[in-house]
């Protein structure tokens, strides 16, 4: 029974209420990095790391933050873990944190996190948080993965850095600039929109 | 009462909020410790070794002191020695603006003022086509070549470069940043040869 | 001079906040319905990036550079930014209630804007100095006001059409910013 509470909290971050197509929040990052699935992947794993994290020493310190500051102090621990997050991939990881650029240290205001953070983490307990930040945390990097292998394959014609037909046809170079990002996910957005909808429509019929 | 009430209320919040803003900063303090030098050490080893791949011949670099005559776009000027302690040429490194930002890049310049190899070392230009410009296709053509008199489109003779399709800002770009290079590379040798 | 004519030109147009470097996405798709709310939310996001340039390079400069304390500029930046963010509508609503009324909405959202943070980050990245981040943050700015300015007006016209069921709403409006990017990477062809 209680398994099945905890995993509900963790496909309901994953998929009903994904960050990325459903909530449309943390578009920045979702836009910006997609270019590569390296890079999203890189992306979505660095900000669910930031985002369980915070959710759970948020979730400890709960009854300790004073409610008037409590998103003064919700933001000096995200940005505290961003920074370690930072850190780690310059030193790690170099490539992949030369490639992210700023939109590491943005994470900070990544509204998917403060966002978690103030409707869960502060009410619920270090547990139900903890799994609640690797759902959403899983929901937003699955969604990085799902734009940058579209951008990657019509963009780069790779995928993961491996040629799938790059040699032979000229790939759409624009889908990796930045009308490419806009425009990919303006059209996954629609497409599982129609999913959506044919499905309620199945079910009603 | 309820004024002494508030002010408790306020020194409890500030202290609280003090106390995690002071933790936060004392745990980054911990892990800069650990990461700085790794990071310093990588950029060391990732400088070294595109100044080994420009200019093949050295065994040993020194950075030199930039006077003013040197174009503000160069960054350092190293000056390269083979095993046997002879002057092989100098690595420039030097920045030049493109179509989506700096470029980066490290100039291996021989003592006959002569380009040896080219090196990108950062750029944030257009993916898949001004990011070409790393791929030894473009940066090889290059060497052996002095100073670059045109970029054009195909067919490059001598002192000339083929542009990459789709990136000709790129091209030309890259192109302007080995020439000040080269230039450099010249105010240079010609003092080290007077010593 | 010429440096400060490149800022200028590349923060408004080449390399805009919005449609090329996407910083500000978040405000940009959520606040753009109307061209008045667009044109509020551009006038309150220039009046913090401004100051929020100034304050931040002084800090970095003055405090964190000297002290060795340059892995805390994430933290530093982004307090600085909520407190002056709070800083400003108290201050707007205290004297300038007019202009409150205006902006008192949009304000407390400017916080988590990462154009804002982006801005001060970017300053620190290129080197400028103080002038230099001053002109950097209130052009990058205005290129969001630009930006958004456009998109409000296109959408309003947009709401008036027959679109597709599964379009409506974001969708639509994710792709017409993509067309408006593909206008905007024309002035690209700028090189300064």
């Amino acid at each position: 029974m209680n398994t099945n509470k905890n995993l509900s909290v963790v496909i309901n971050g994953l998929v009903k209420e994904n960050p990325t197509f459903v909530q449309l929040l943390g578009m920045c990052p979702t836009l910006a990095v997609t270019t590569s699935l390296k890079n999203g992947l890189g992306m979505g794993l660095s900000a669910a790391a930031v985002l369980t994290a915070s959710n759970v020493l948020i979730s400890l310190l709960r009854k300790l933050i004073p409610s008037k500051v409590r998103i003064a102090a919700y933001i000096v621990i995200i940005a505290a873990f961003v920074t370690l997050v930072q850190m780690s991939l310059n030193a790690f990881f170099p490539d992949l944190a030369s490639q992210l650029g700023i939109f590491i240290p943005l994470i900070v205001v990544n509204c998917i996190i403060l966002a978690r953070a103030e409707a869960f983490a502060s009410k619920n307990d270090v547990l139900s948080s903890a799994l609640d930040g690797i759902g959403t945390g899983l929901g937003f990097t699955a969604a990085l993965c799902i734009i940058s292998t579209v951008r990657e394959f019509f963009g780069f014609g790779t995928i993961w850095g491996i040629s799938i037909y790059a040699d032979k046809i000229a790939p759409i170079a624009i889908v990796t600039m930045p009308p490419g990002g806009f425009i990919v996910l303006g059209l996954l957005i629609a497409l599982i929109n129609y999913i959506a909808a044919k499905r309620k429509g199945d079910k009603a019929s | 009462m309820s004024d002494k009430n508030n002010q408790t209320e306020i020194i409890k919040t500030g202290t609280i909020l003090f106390l995690i803003t002071a933790v936060a900063a004392f745990a980054l303090a911990i892990v800069n410790s650990v990461t700085a030098p790794v990071i310093e050490g990588n950029n060391a080893k990732k400088q070294a070794a595109a100044m080994k791949n420009v200019l093949k011949d050295a065994a040993e670099f020194s950075q030199l002191t930039l006077d003013s005559q040197i174009d503000k776009s160069v960054s350092a000027i190293y000056s390269a020695k083979n095993a046997q302690g002879d002057l092989v040429g100098v690595c420039v490194s030097v920045t030049s603006s493109g179509y989506g930002g700096d470029i980066d890049m490290i100039v291996g310049v021989s003592t006959d003022k002569k380009v040896t190899g080219v090196d990108i070392i950062s750029q944030s230009e257009t993916a898949g086509l001004g990011t070409k410009a790393a791929e030894p296709a473009f940066k090889d053509q290059y060497i052996g070549k002095g100073k670059i008199d045109k970029v054009v489109k195909s067919g490059a003779k001598e002192n000339e470069i083929d542009a990459i399709s789709g990136a000709t800002i790129t091209s030309k770009a890259v192109t302007k940043g080995v020439n000040t290079a080269v230039s450099a590379a010249e105010e240079v040798l010609a003092k080290e040869a007077l010593k | 001079m010429k440096q400060a004519f490149a800022i200028v030109l590349s923060a408004i147009l080449t390399q805009n906040f919005v449609l090329v470097k996407f910083l500000g996405i978040c405000p940009f798709l959520g606040v753009s319905k109307k061209t008045e709310t667009a044109a509020g939310m551009g006038m309150a996001v220039t009046f913090v990036m401004a100051i929020a340039s100034m304050i931040t390079y002084a800090t970095n400069h003055f405090l964190l550079v000297p002290l060795h304390l340059e892995y805390l500029q994430t933290i530093a930046f982004i307090l600085i930014i909520a407190g002056l963010v709070q800083f400003v509508e108290m201050f707007v609503q205290k004297s300038m209630p007019s202009l409150y009324n205006a902006l008192g909405i949009y304000l407390p959202l400017i916080t988590t804007n990462c154009a804002v943070l982006g801005v001060a980050l970017l300053n620190v990245q290129n080197e400028y100095n103080f002038i230099y981040s001053l002109l950097y943050g209130t052009c990058a700015a205005l290129g969001f006001s630009l930006a958004i300015f456009l998109f409000a007006g296109i959408r309003e016209l947009i709401n008036e059409k027959d679109i597709p069921k599964p379009f409506q709403g974001f969708p639509i409006a994710l792709v017409t910013a993509g067309l408006m990017a593909i206008a905007f990477m024309g002035f690209s062809g700028f090189s300064i």
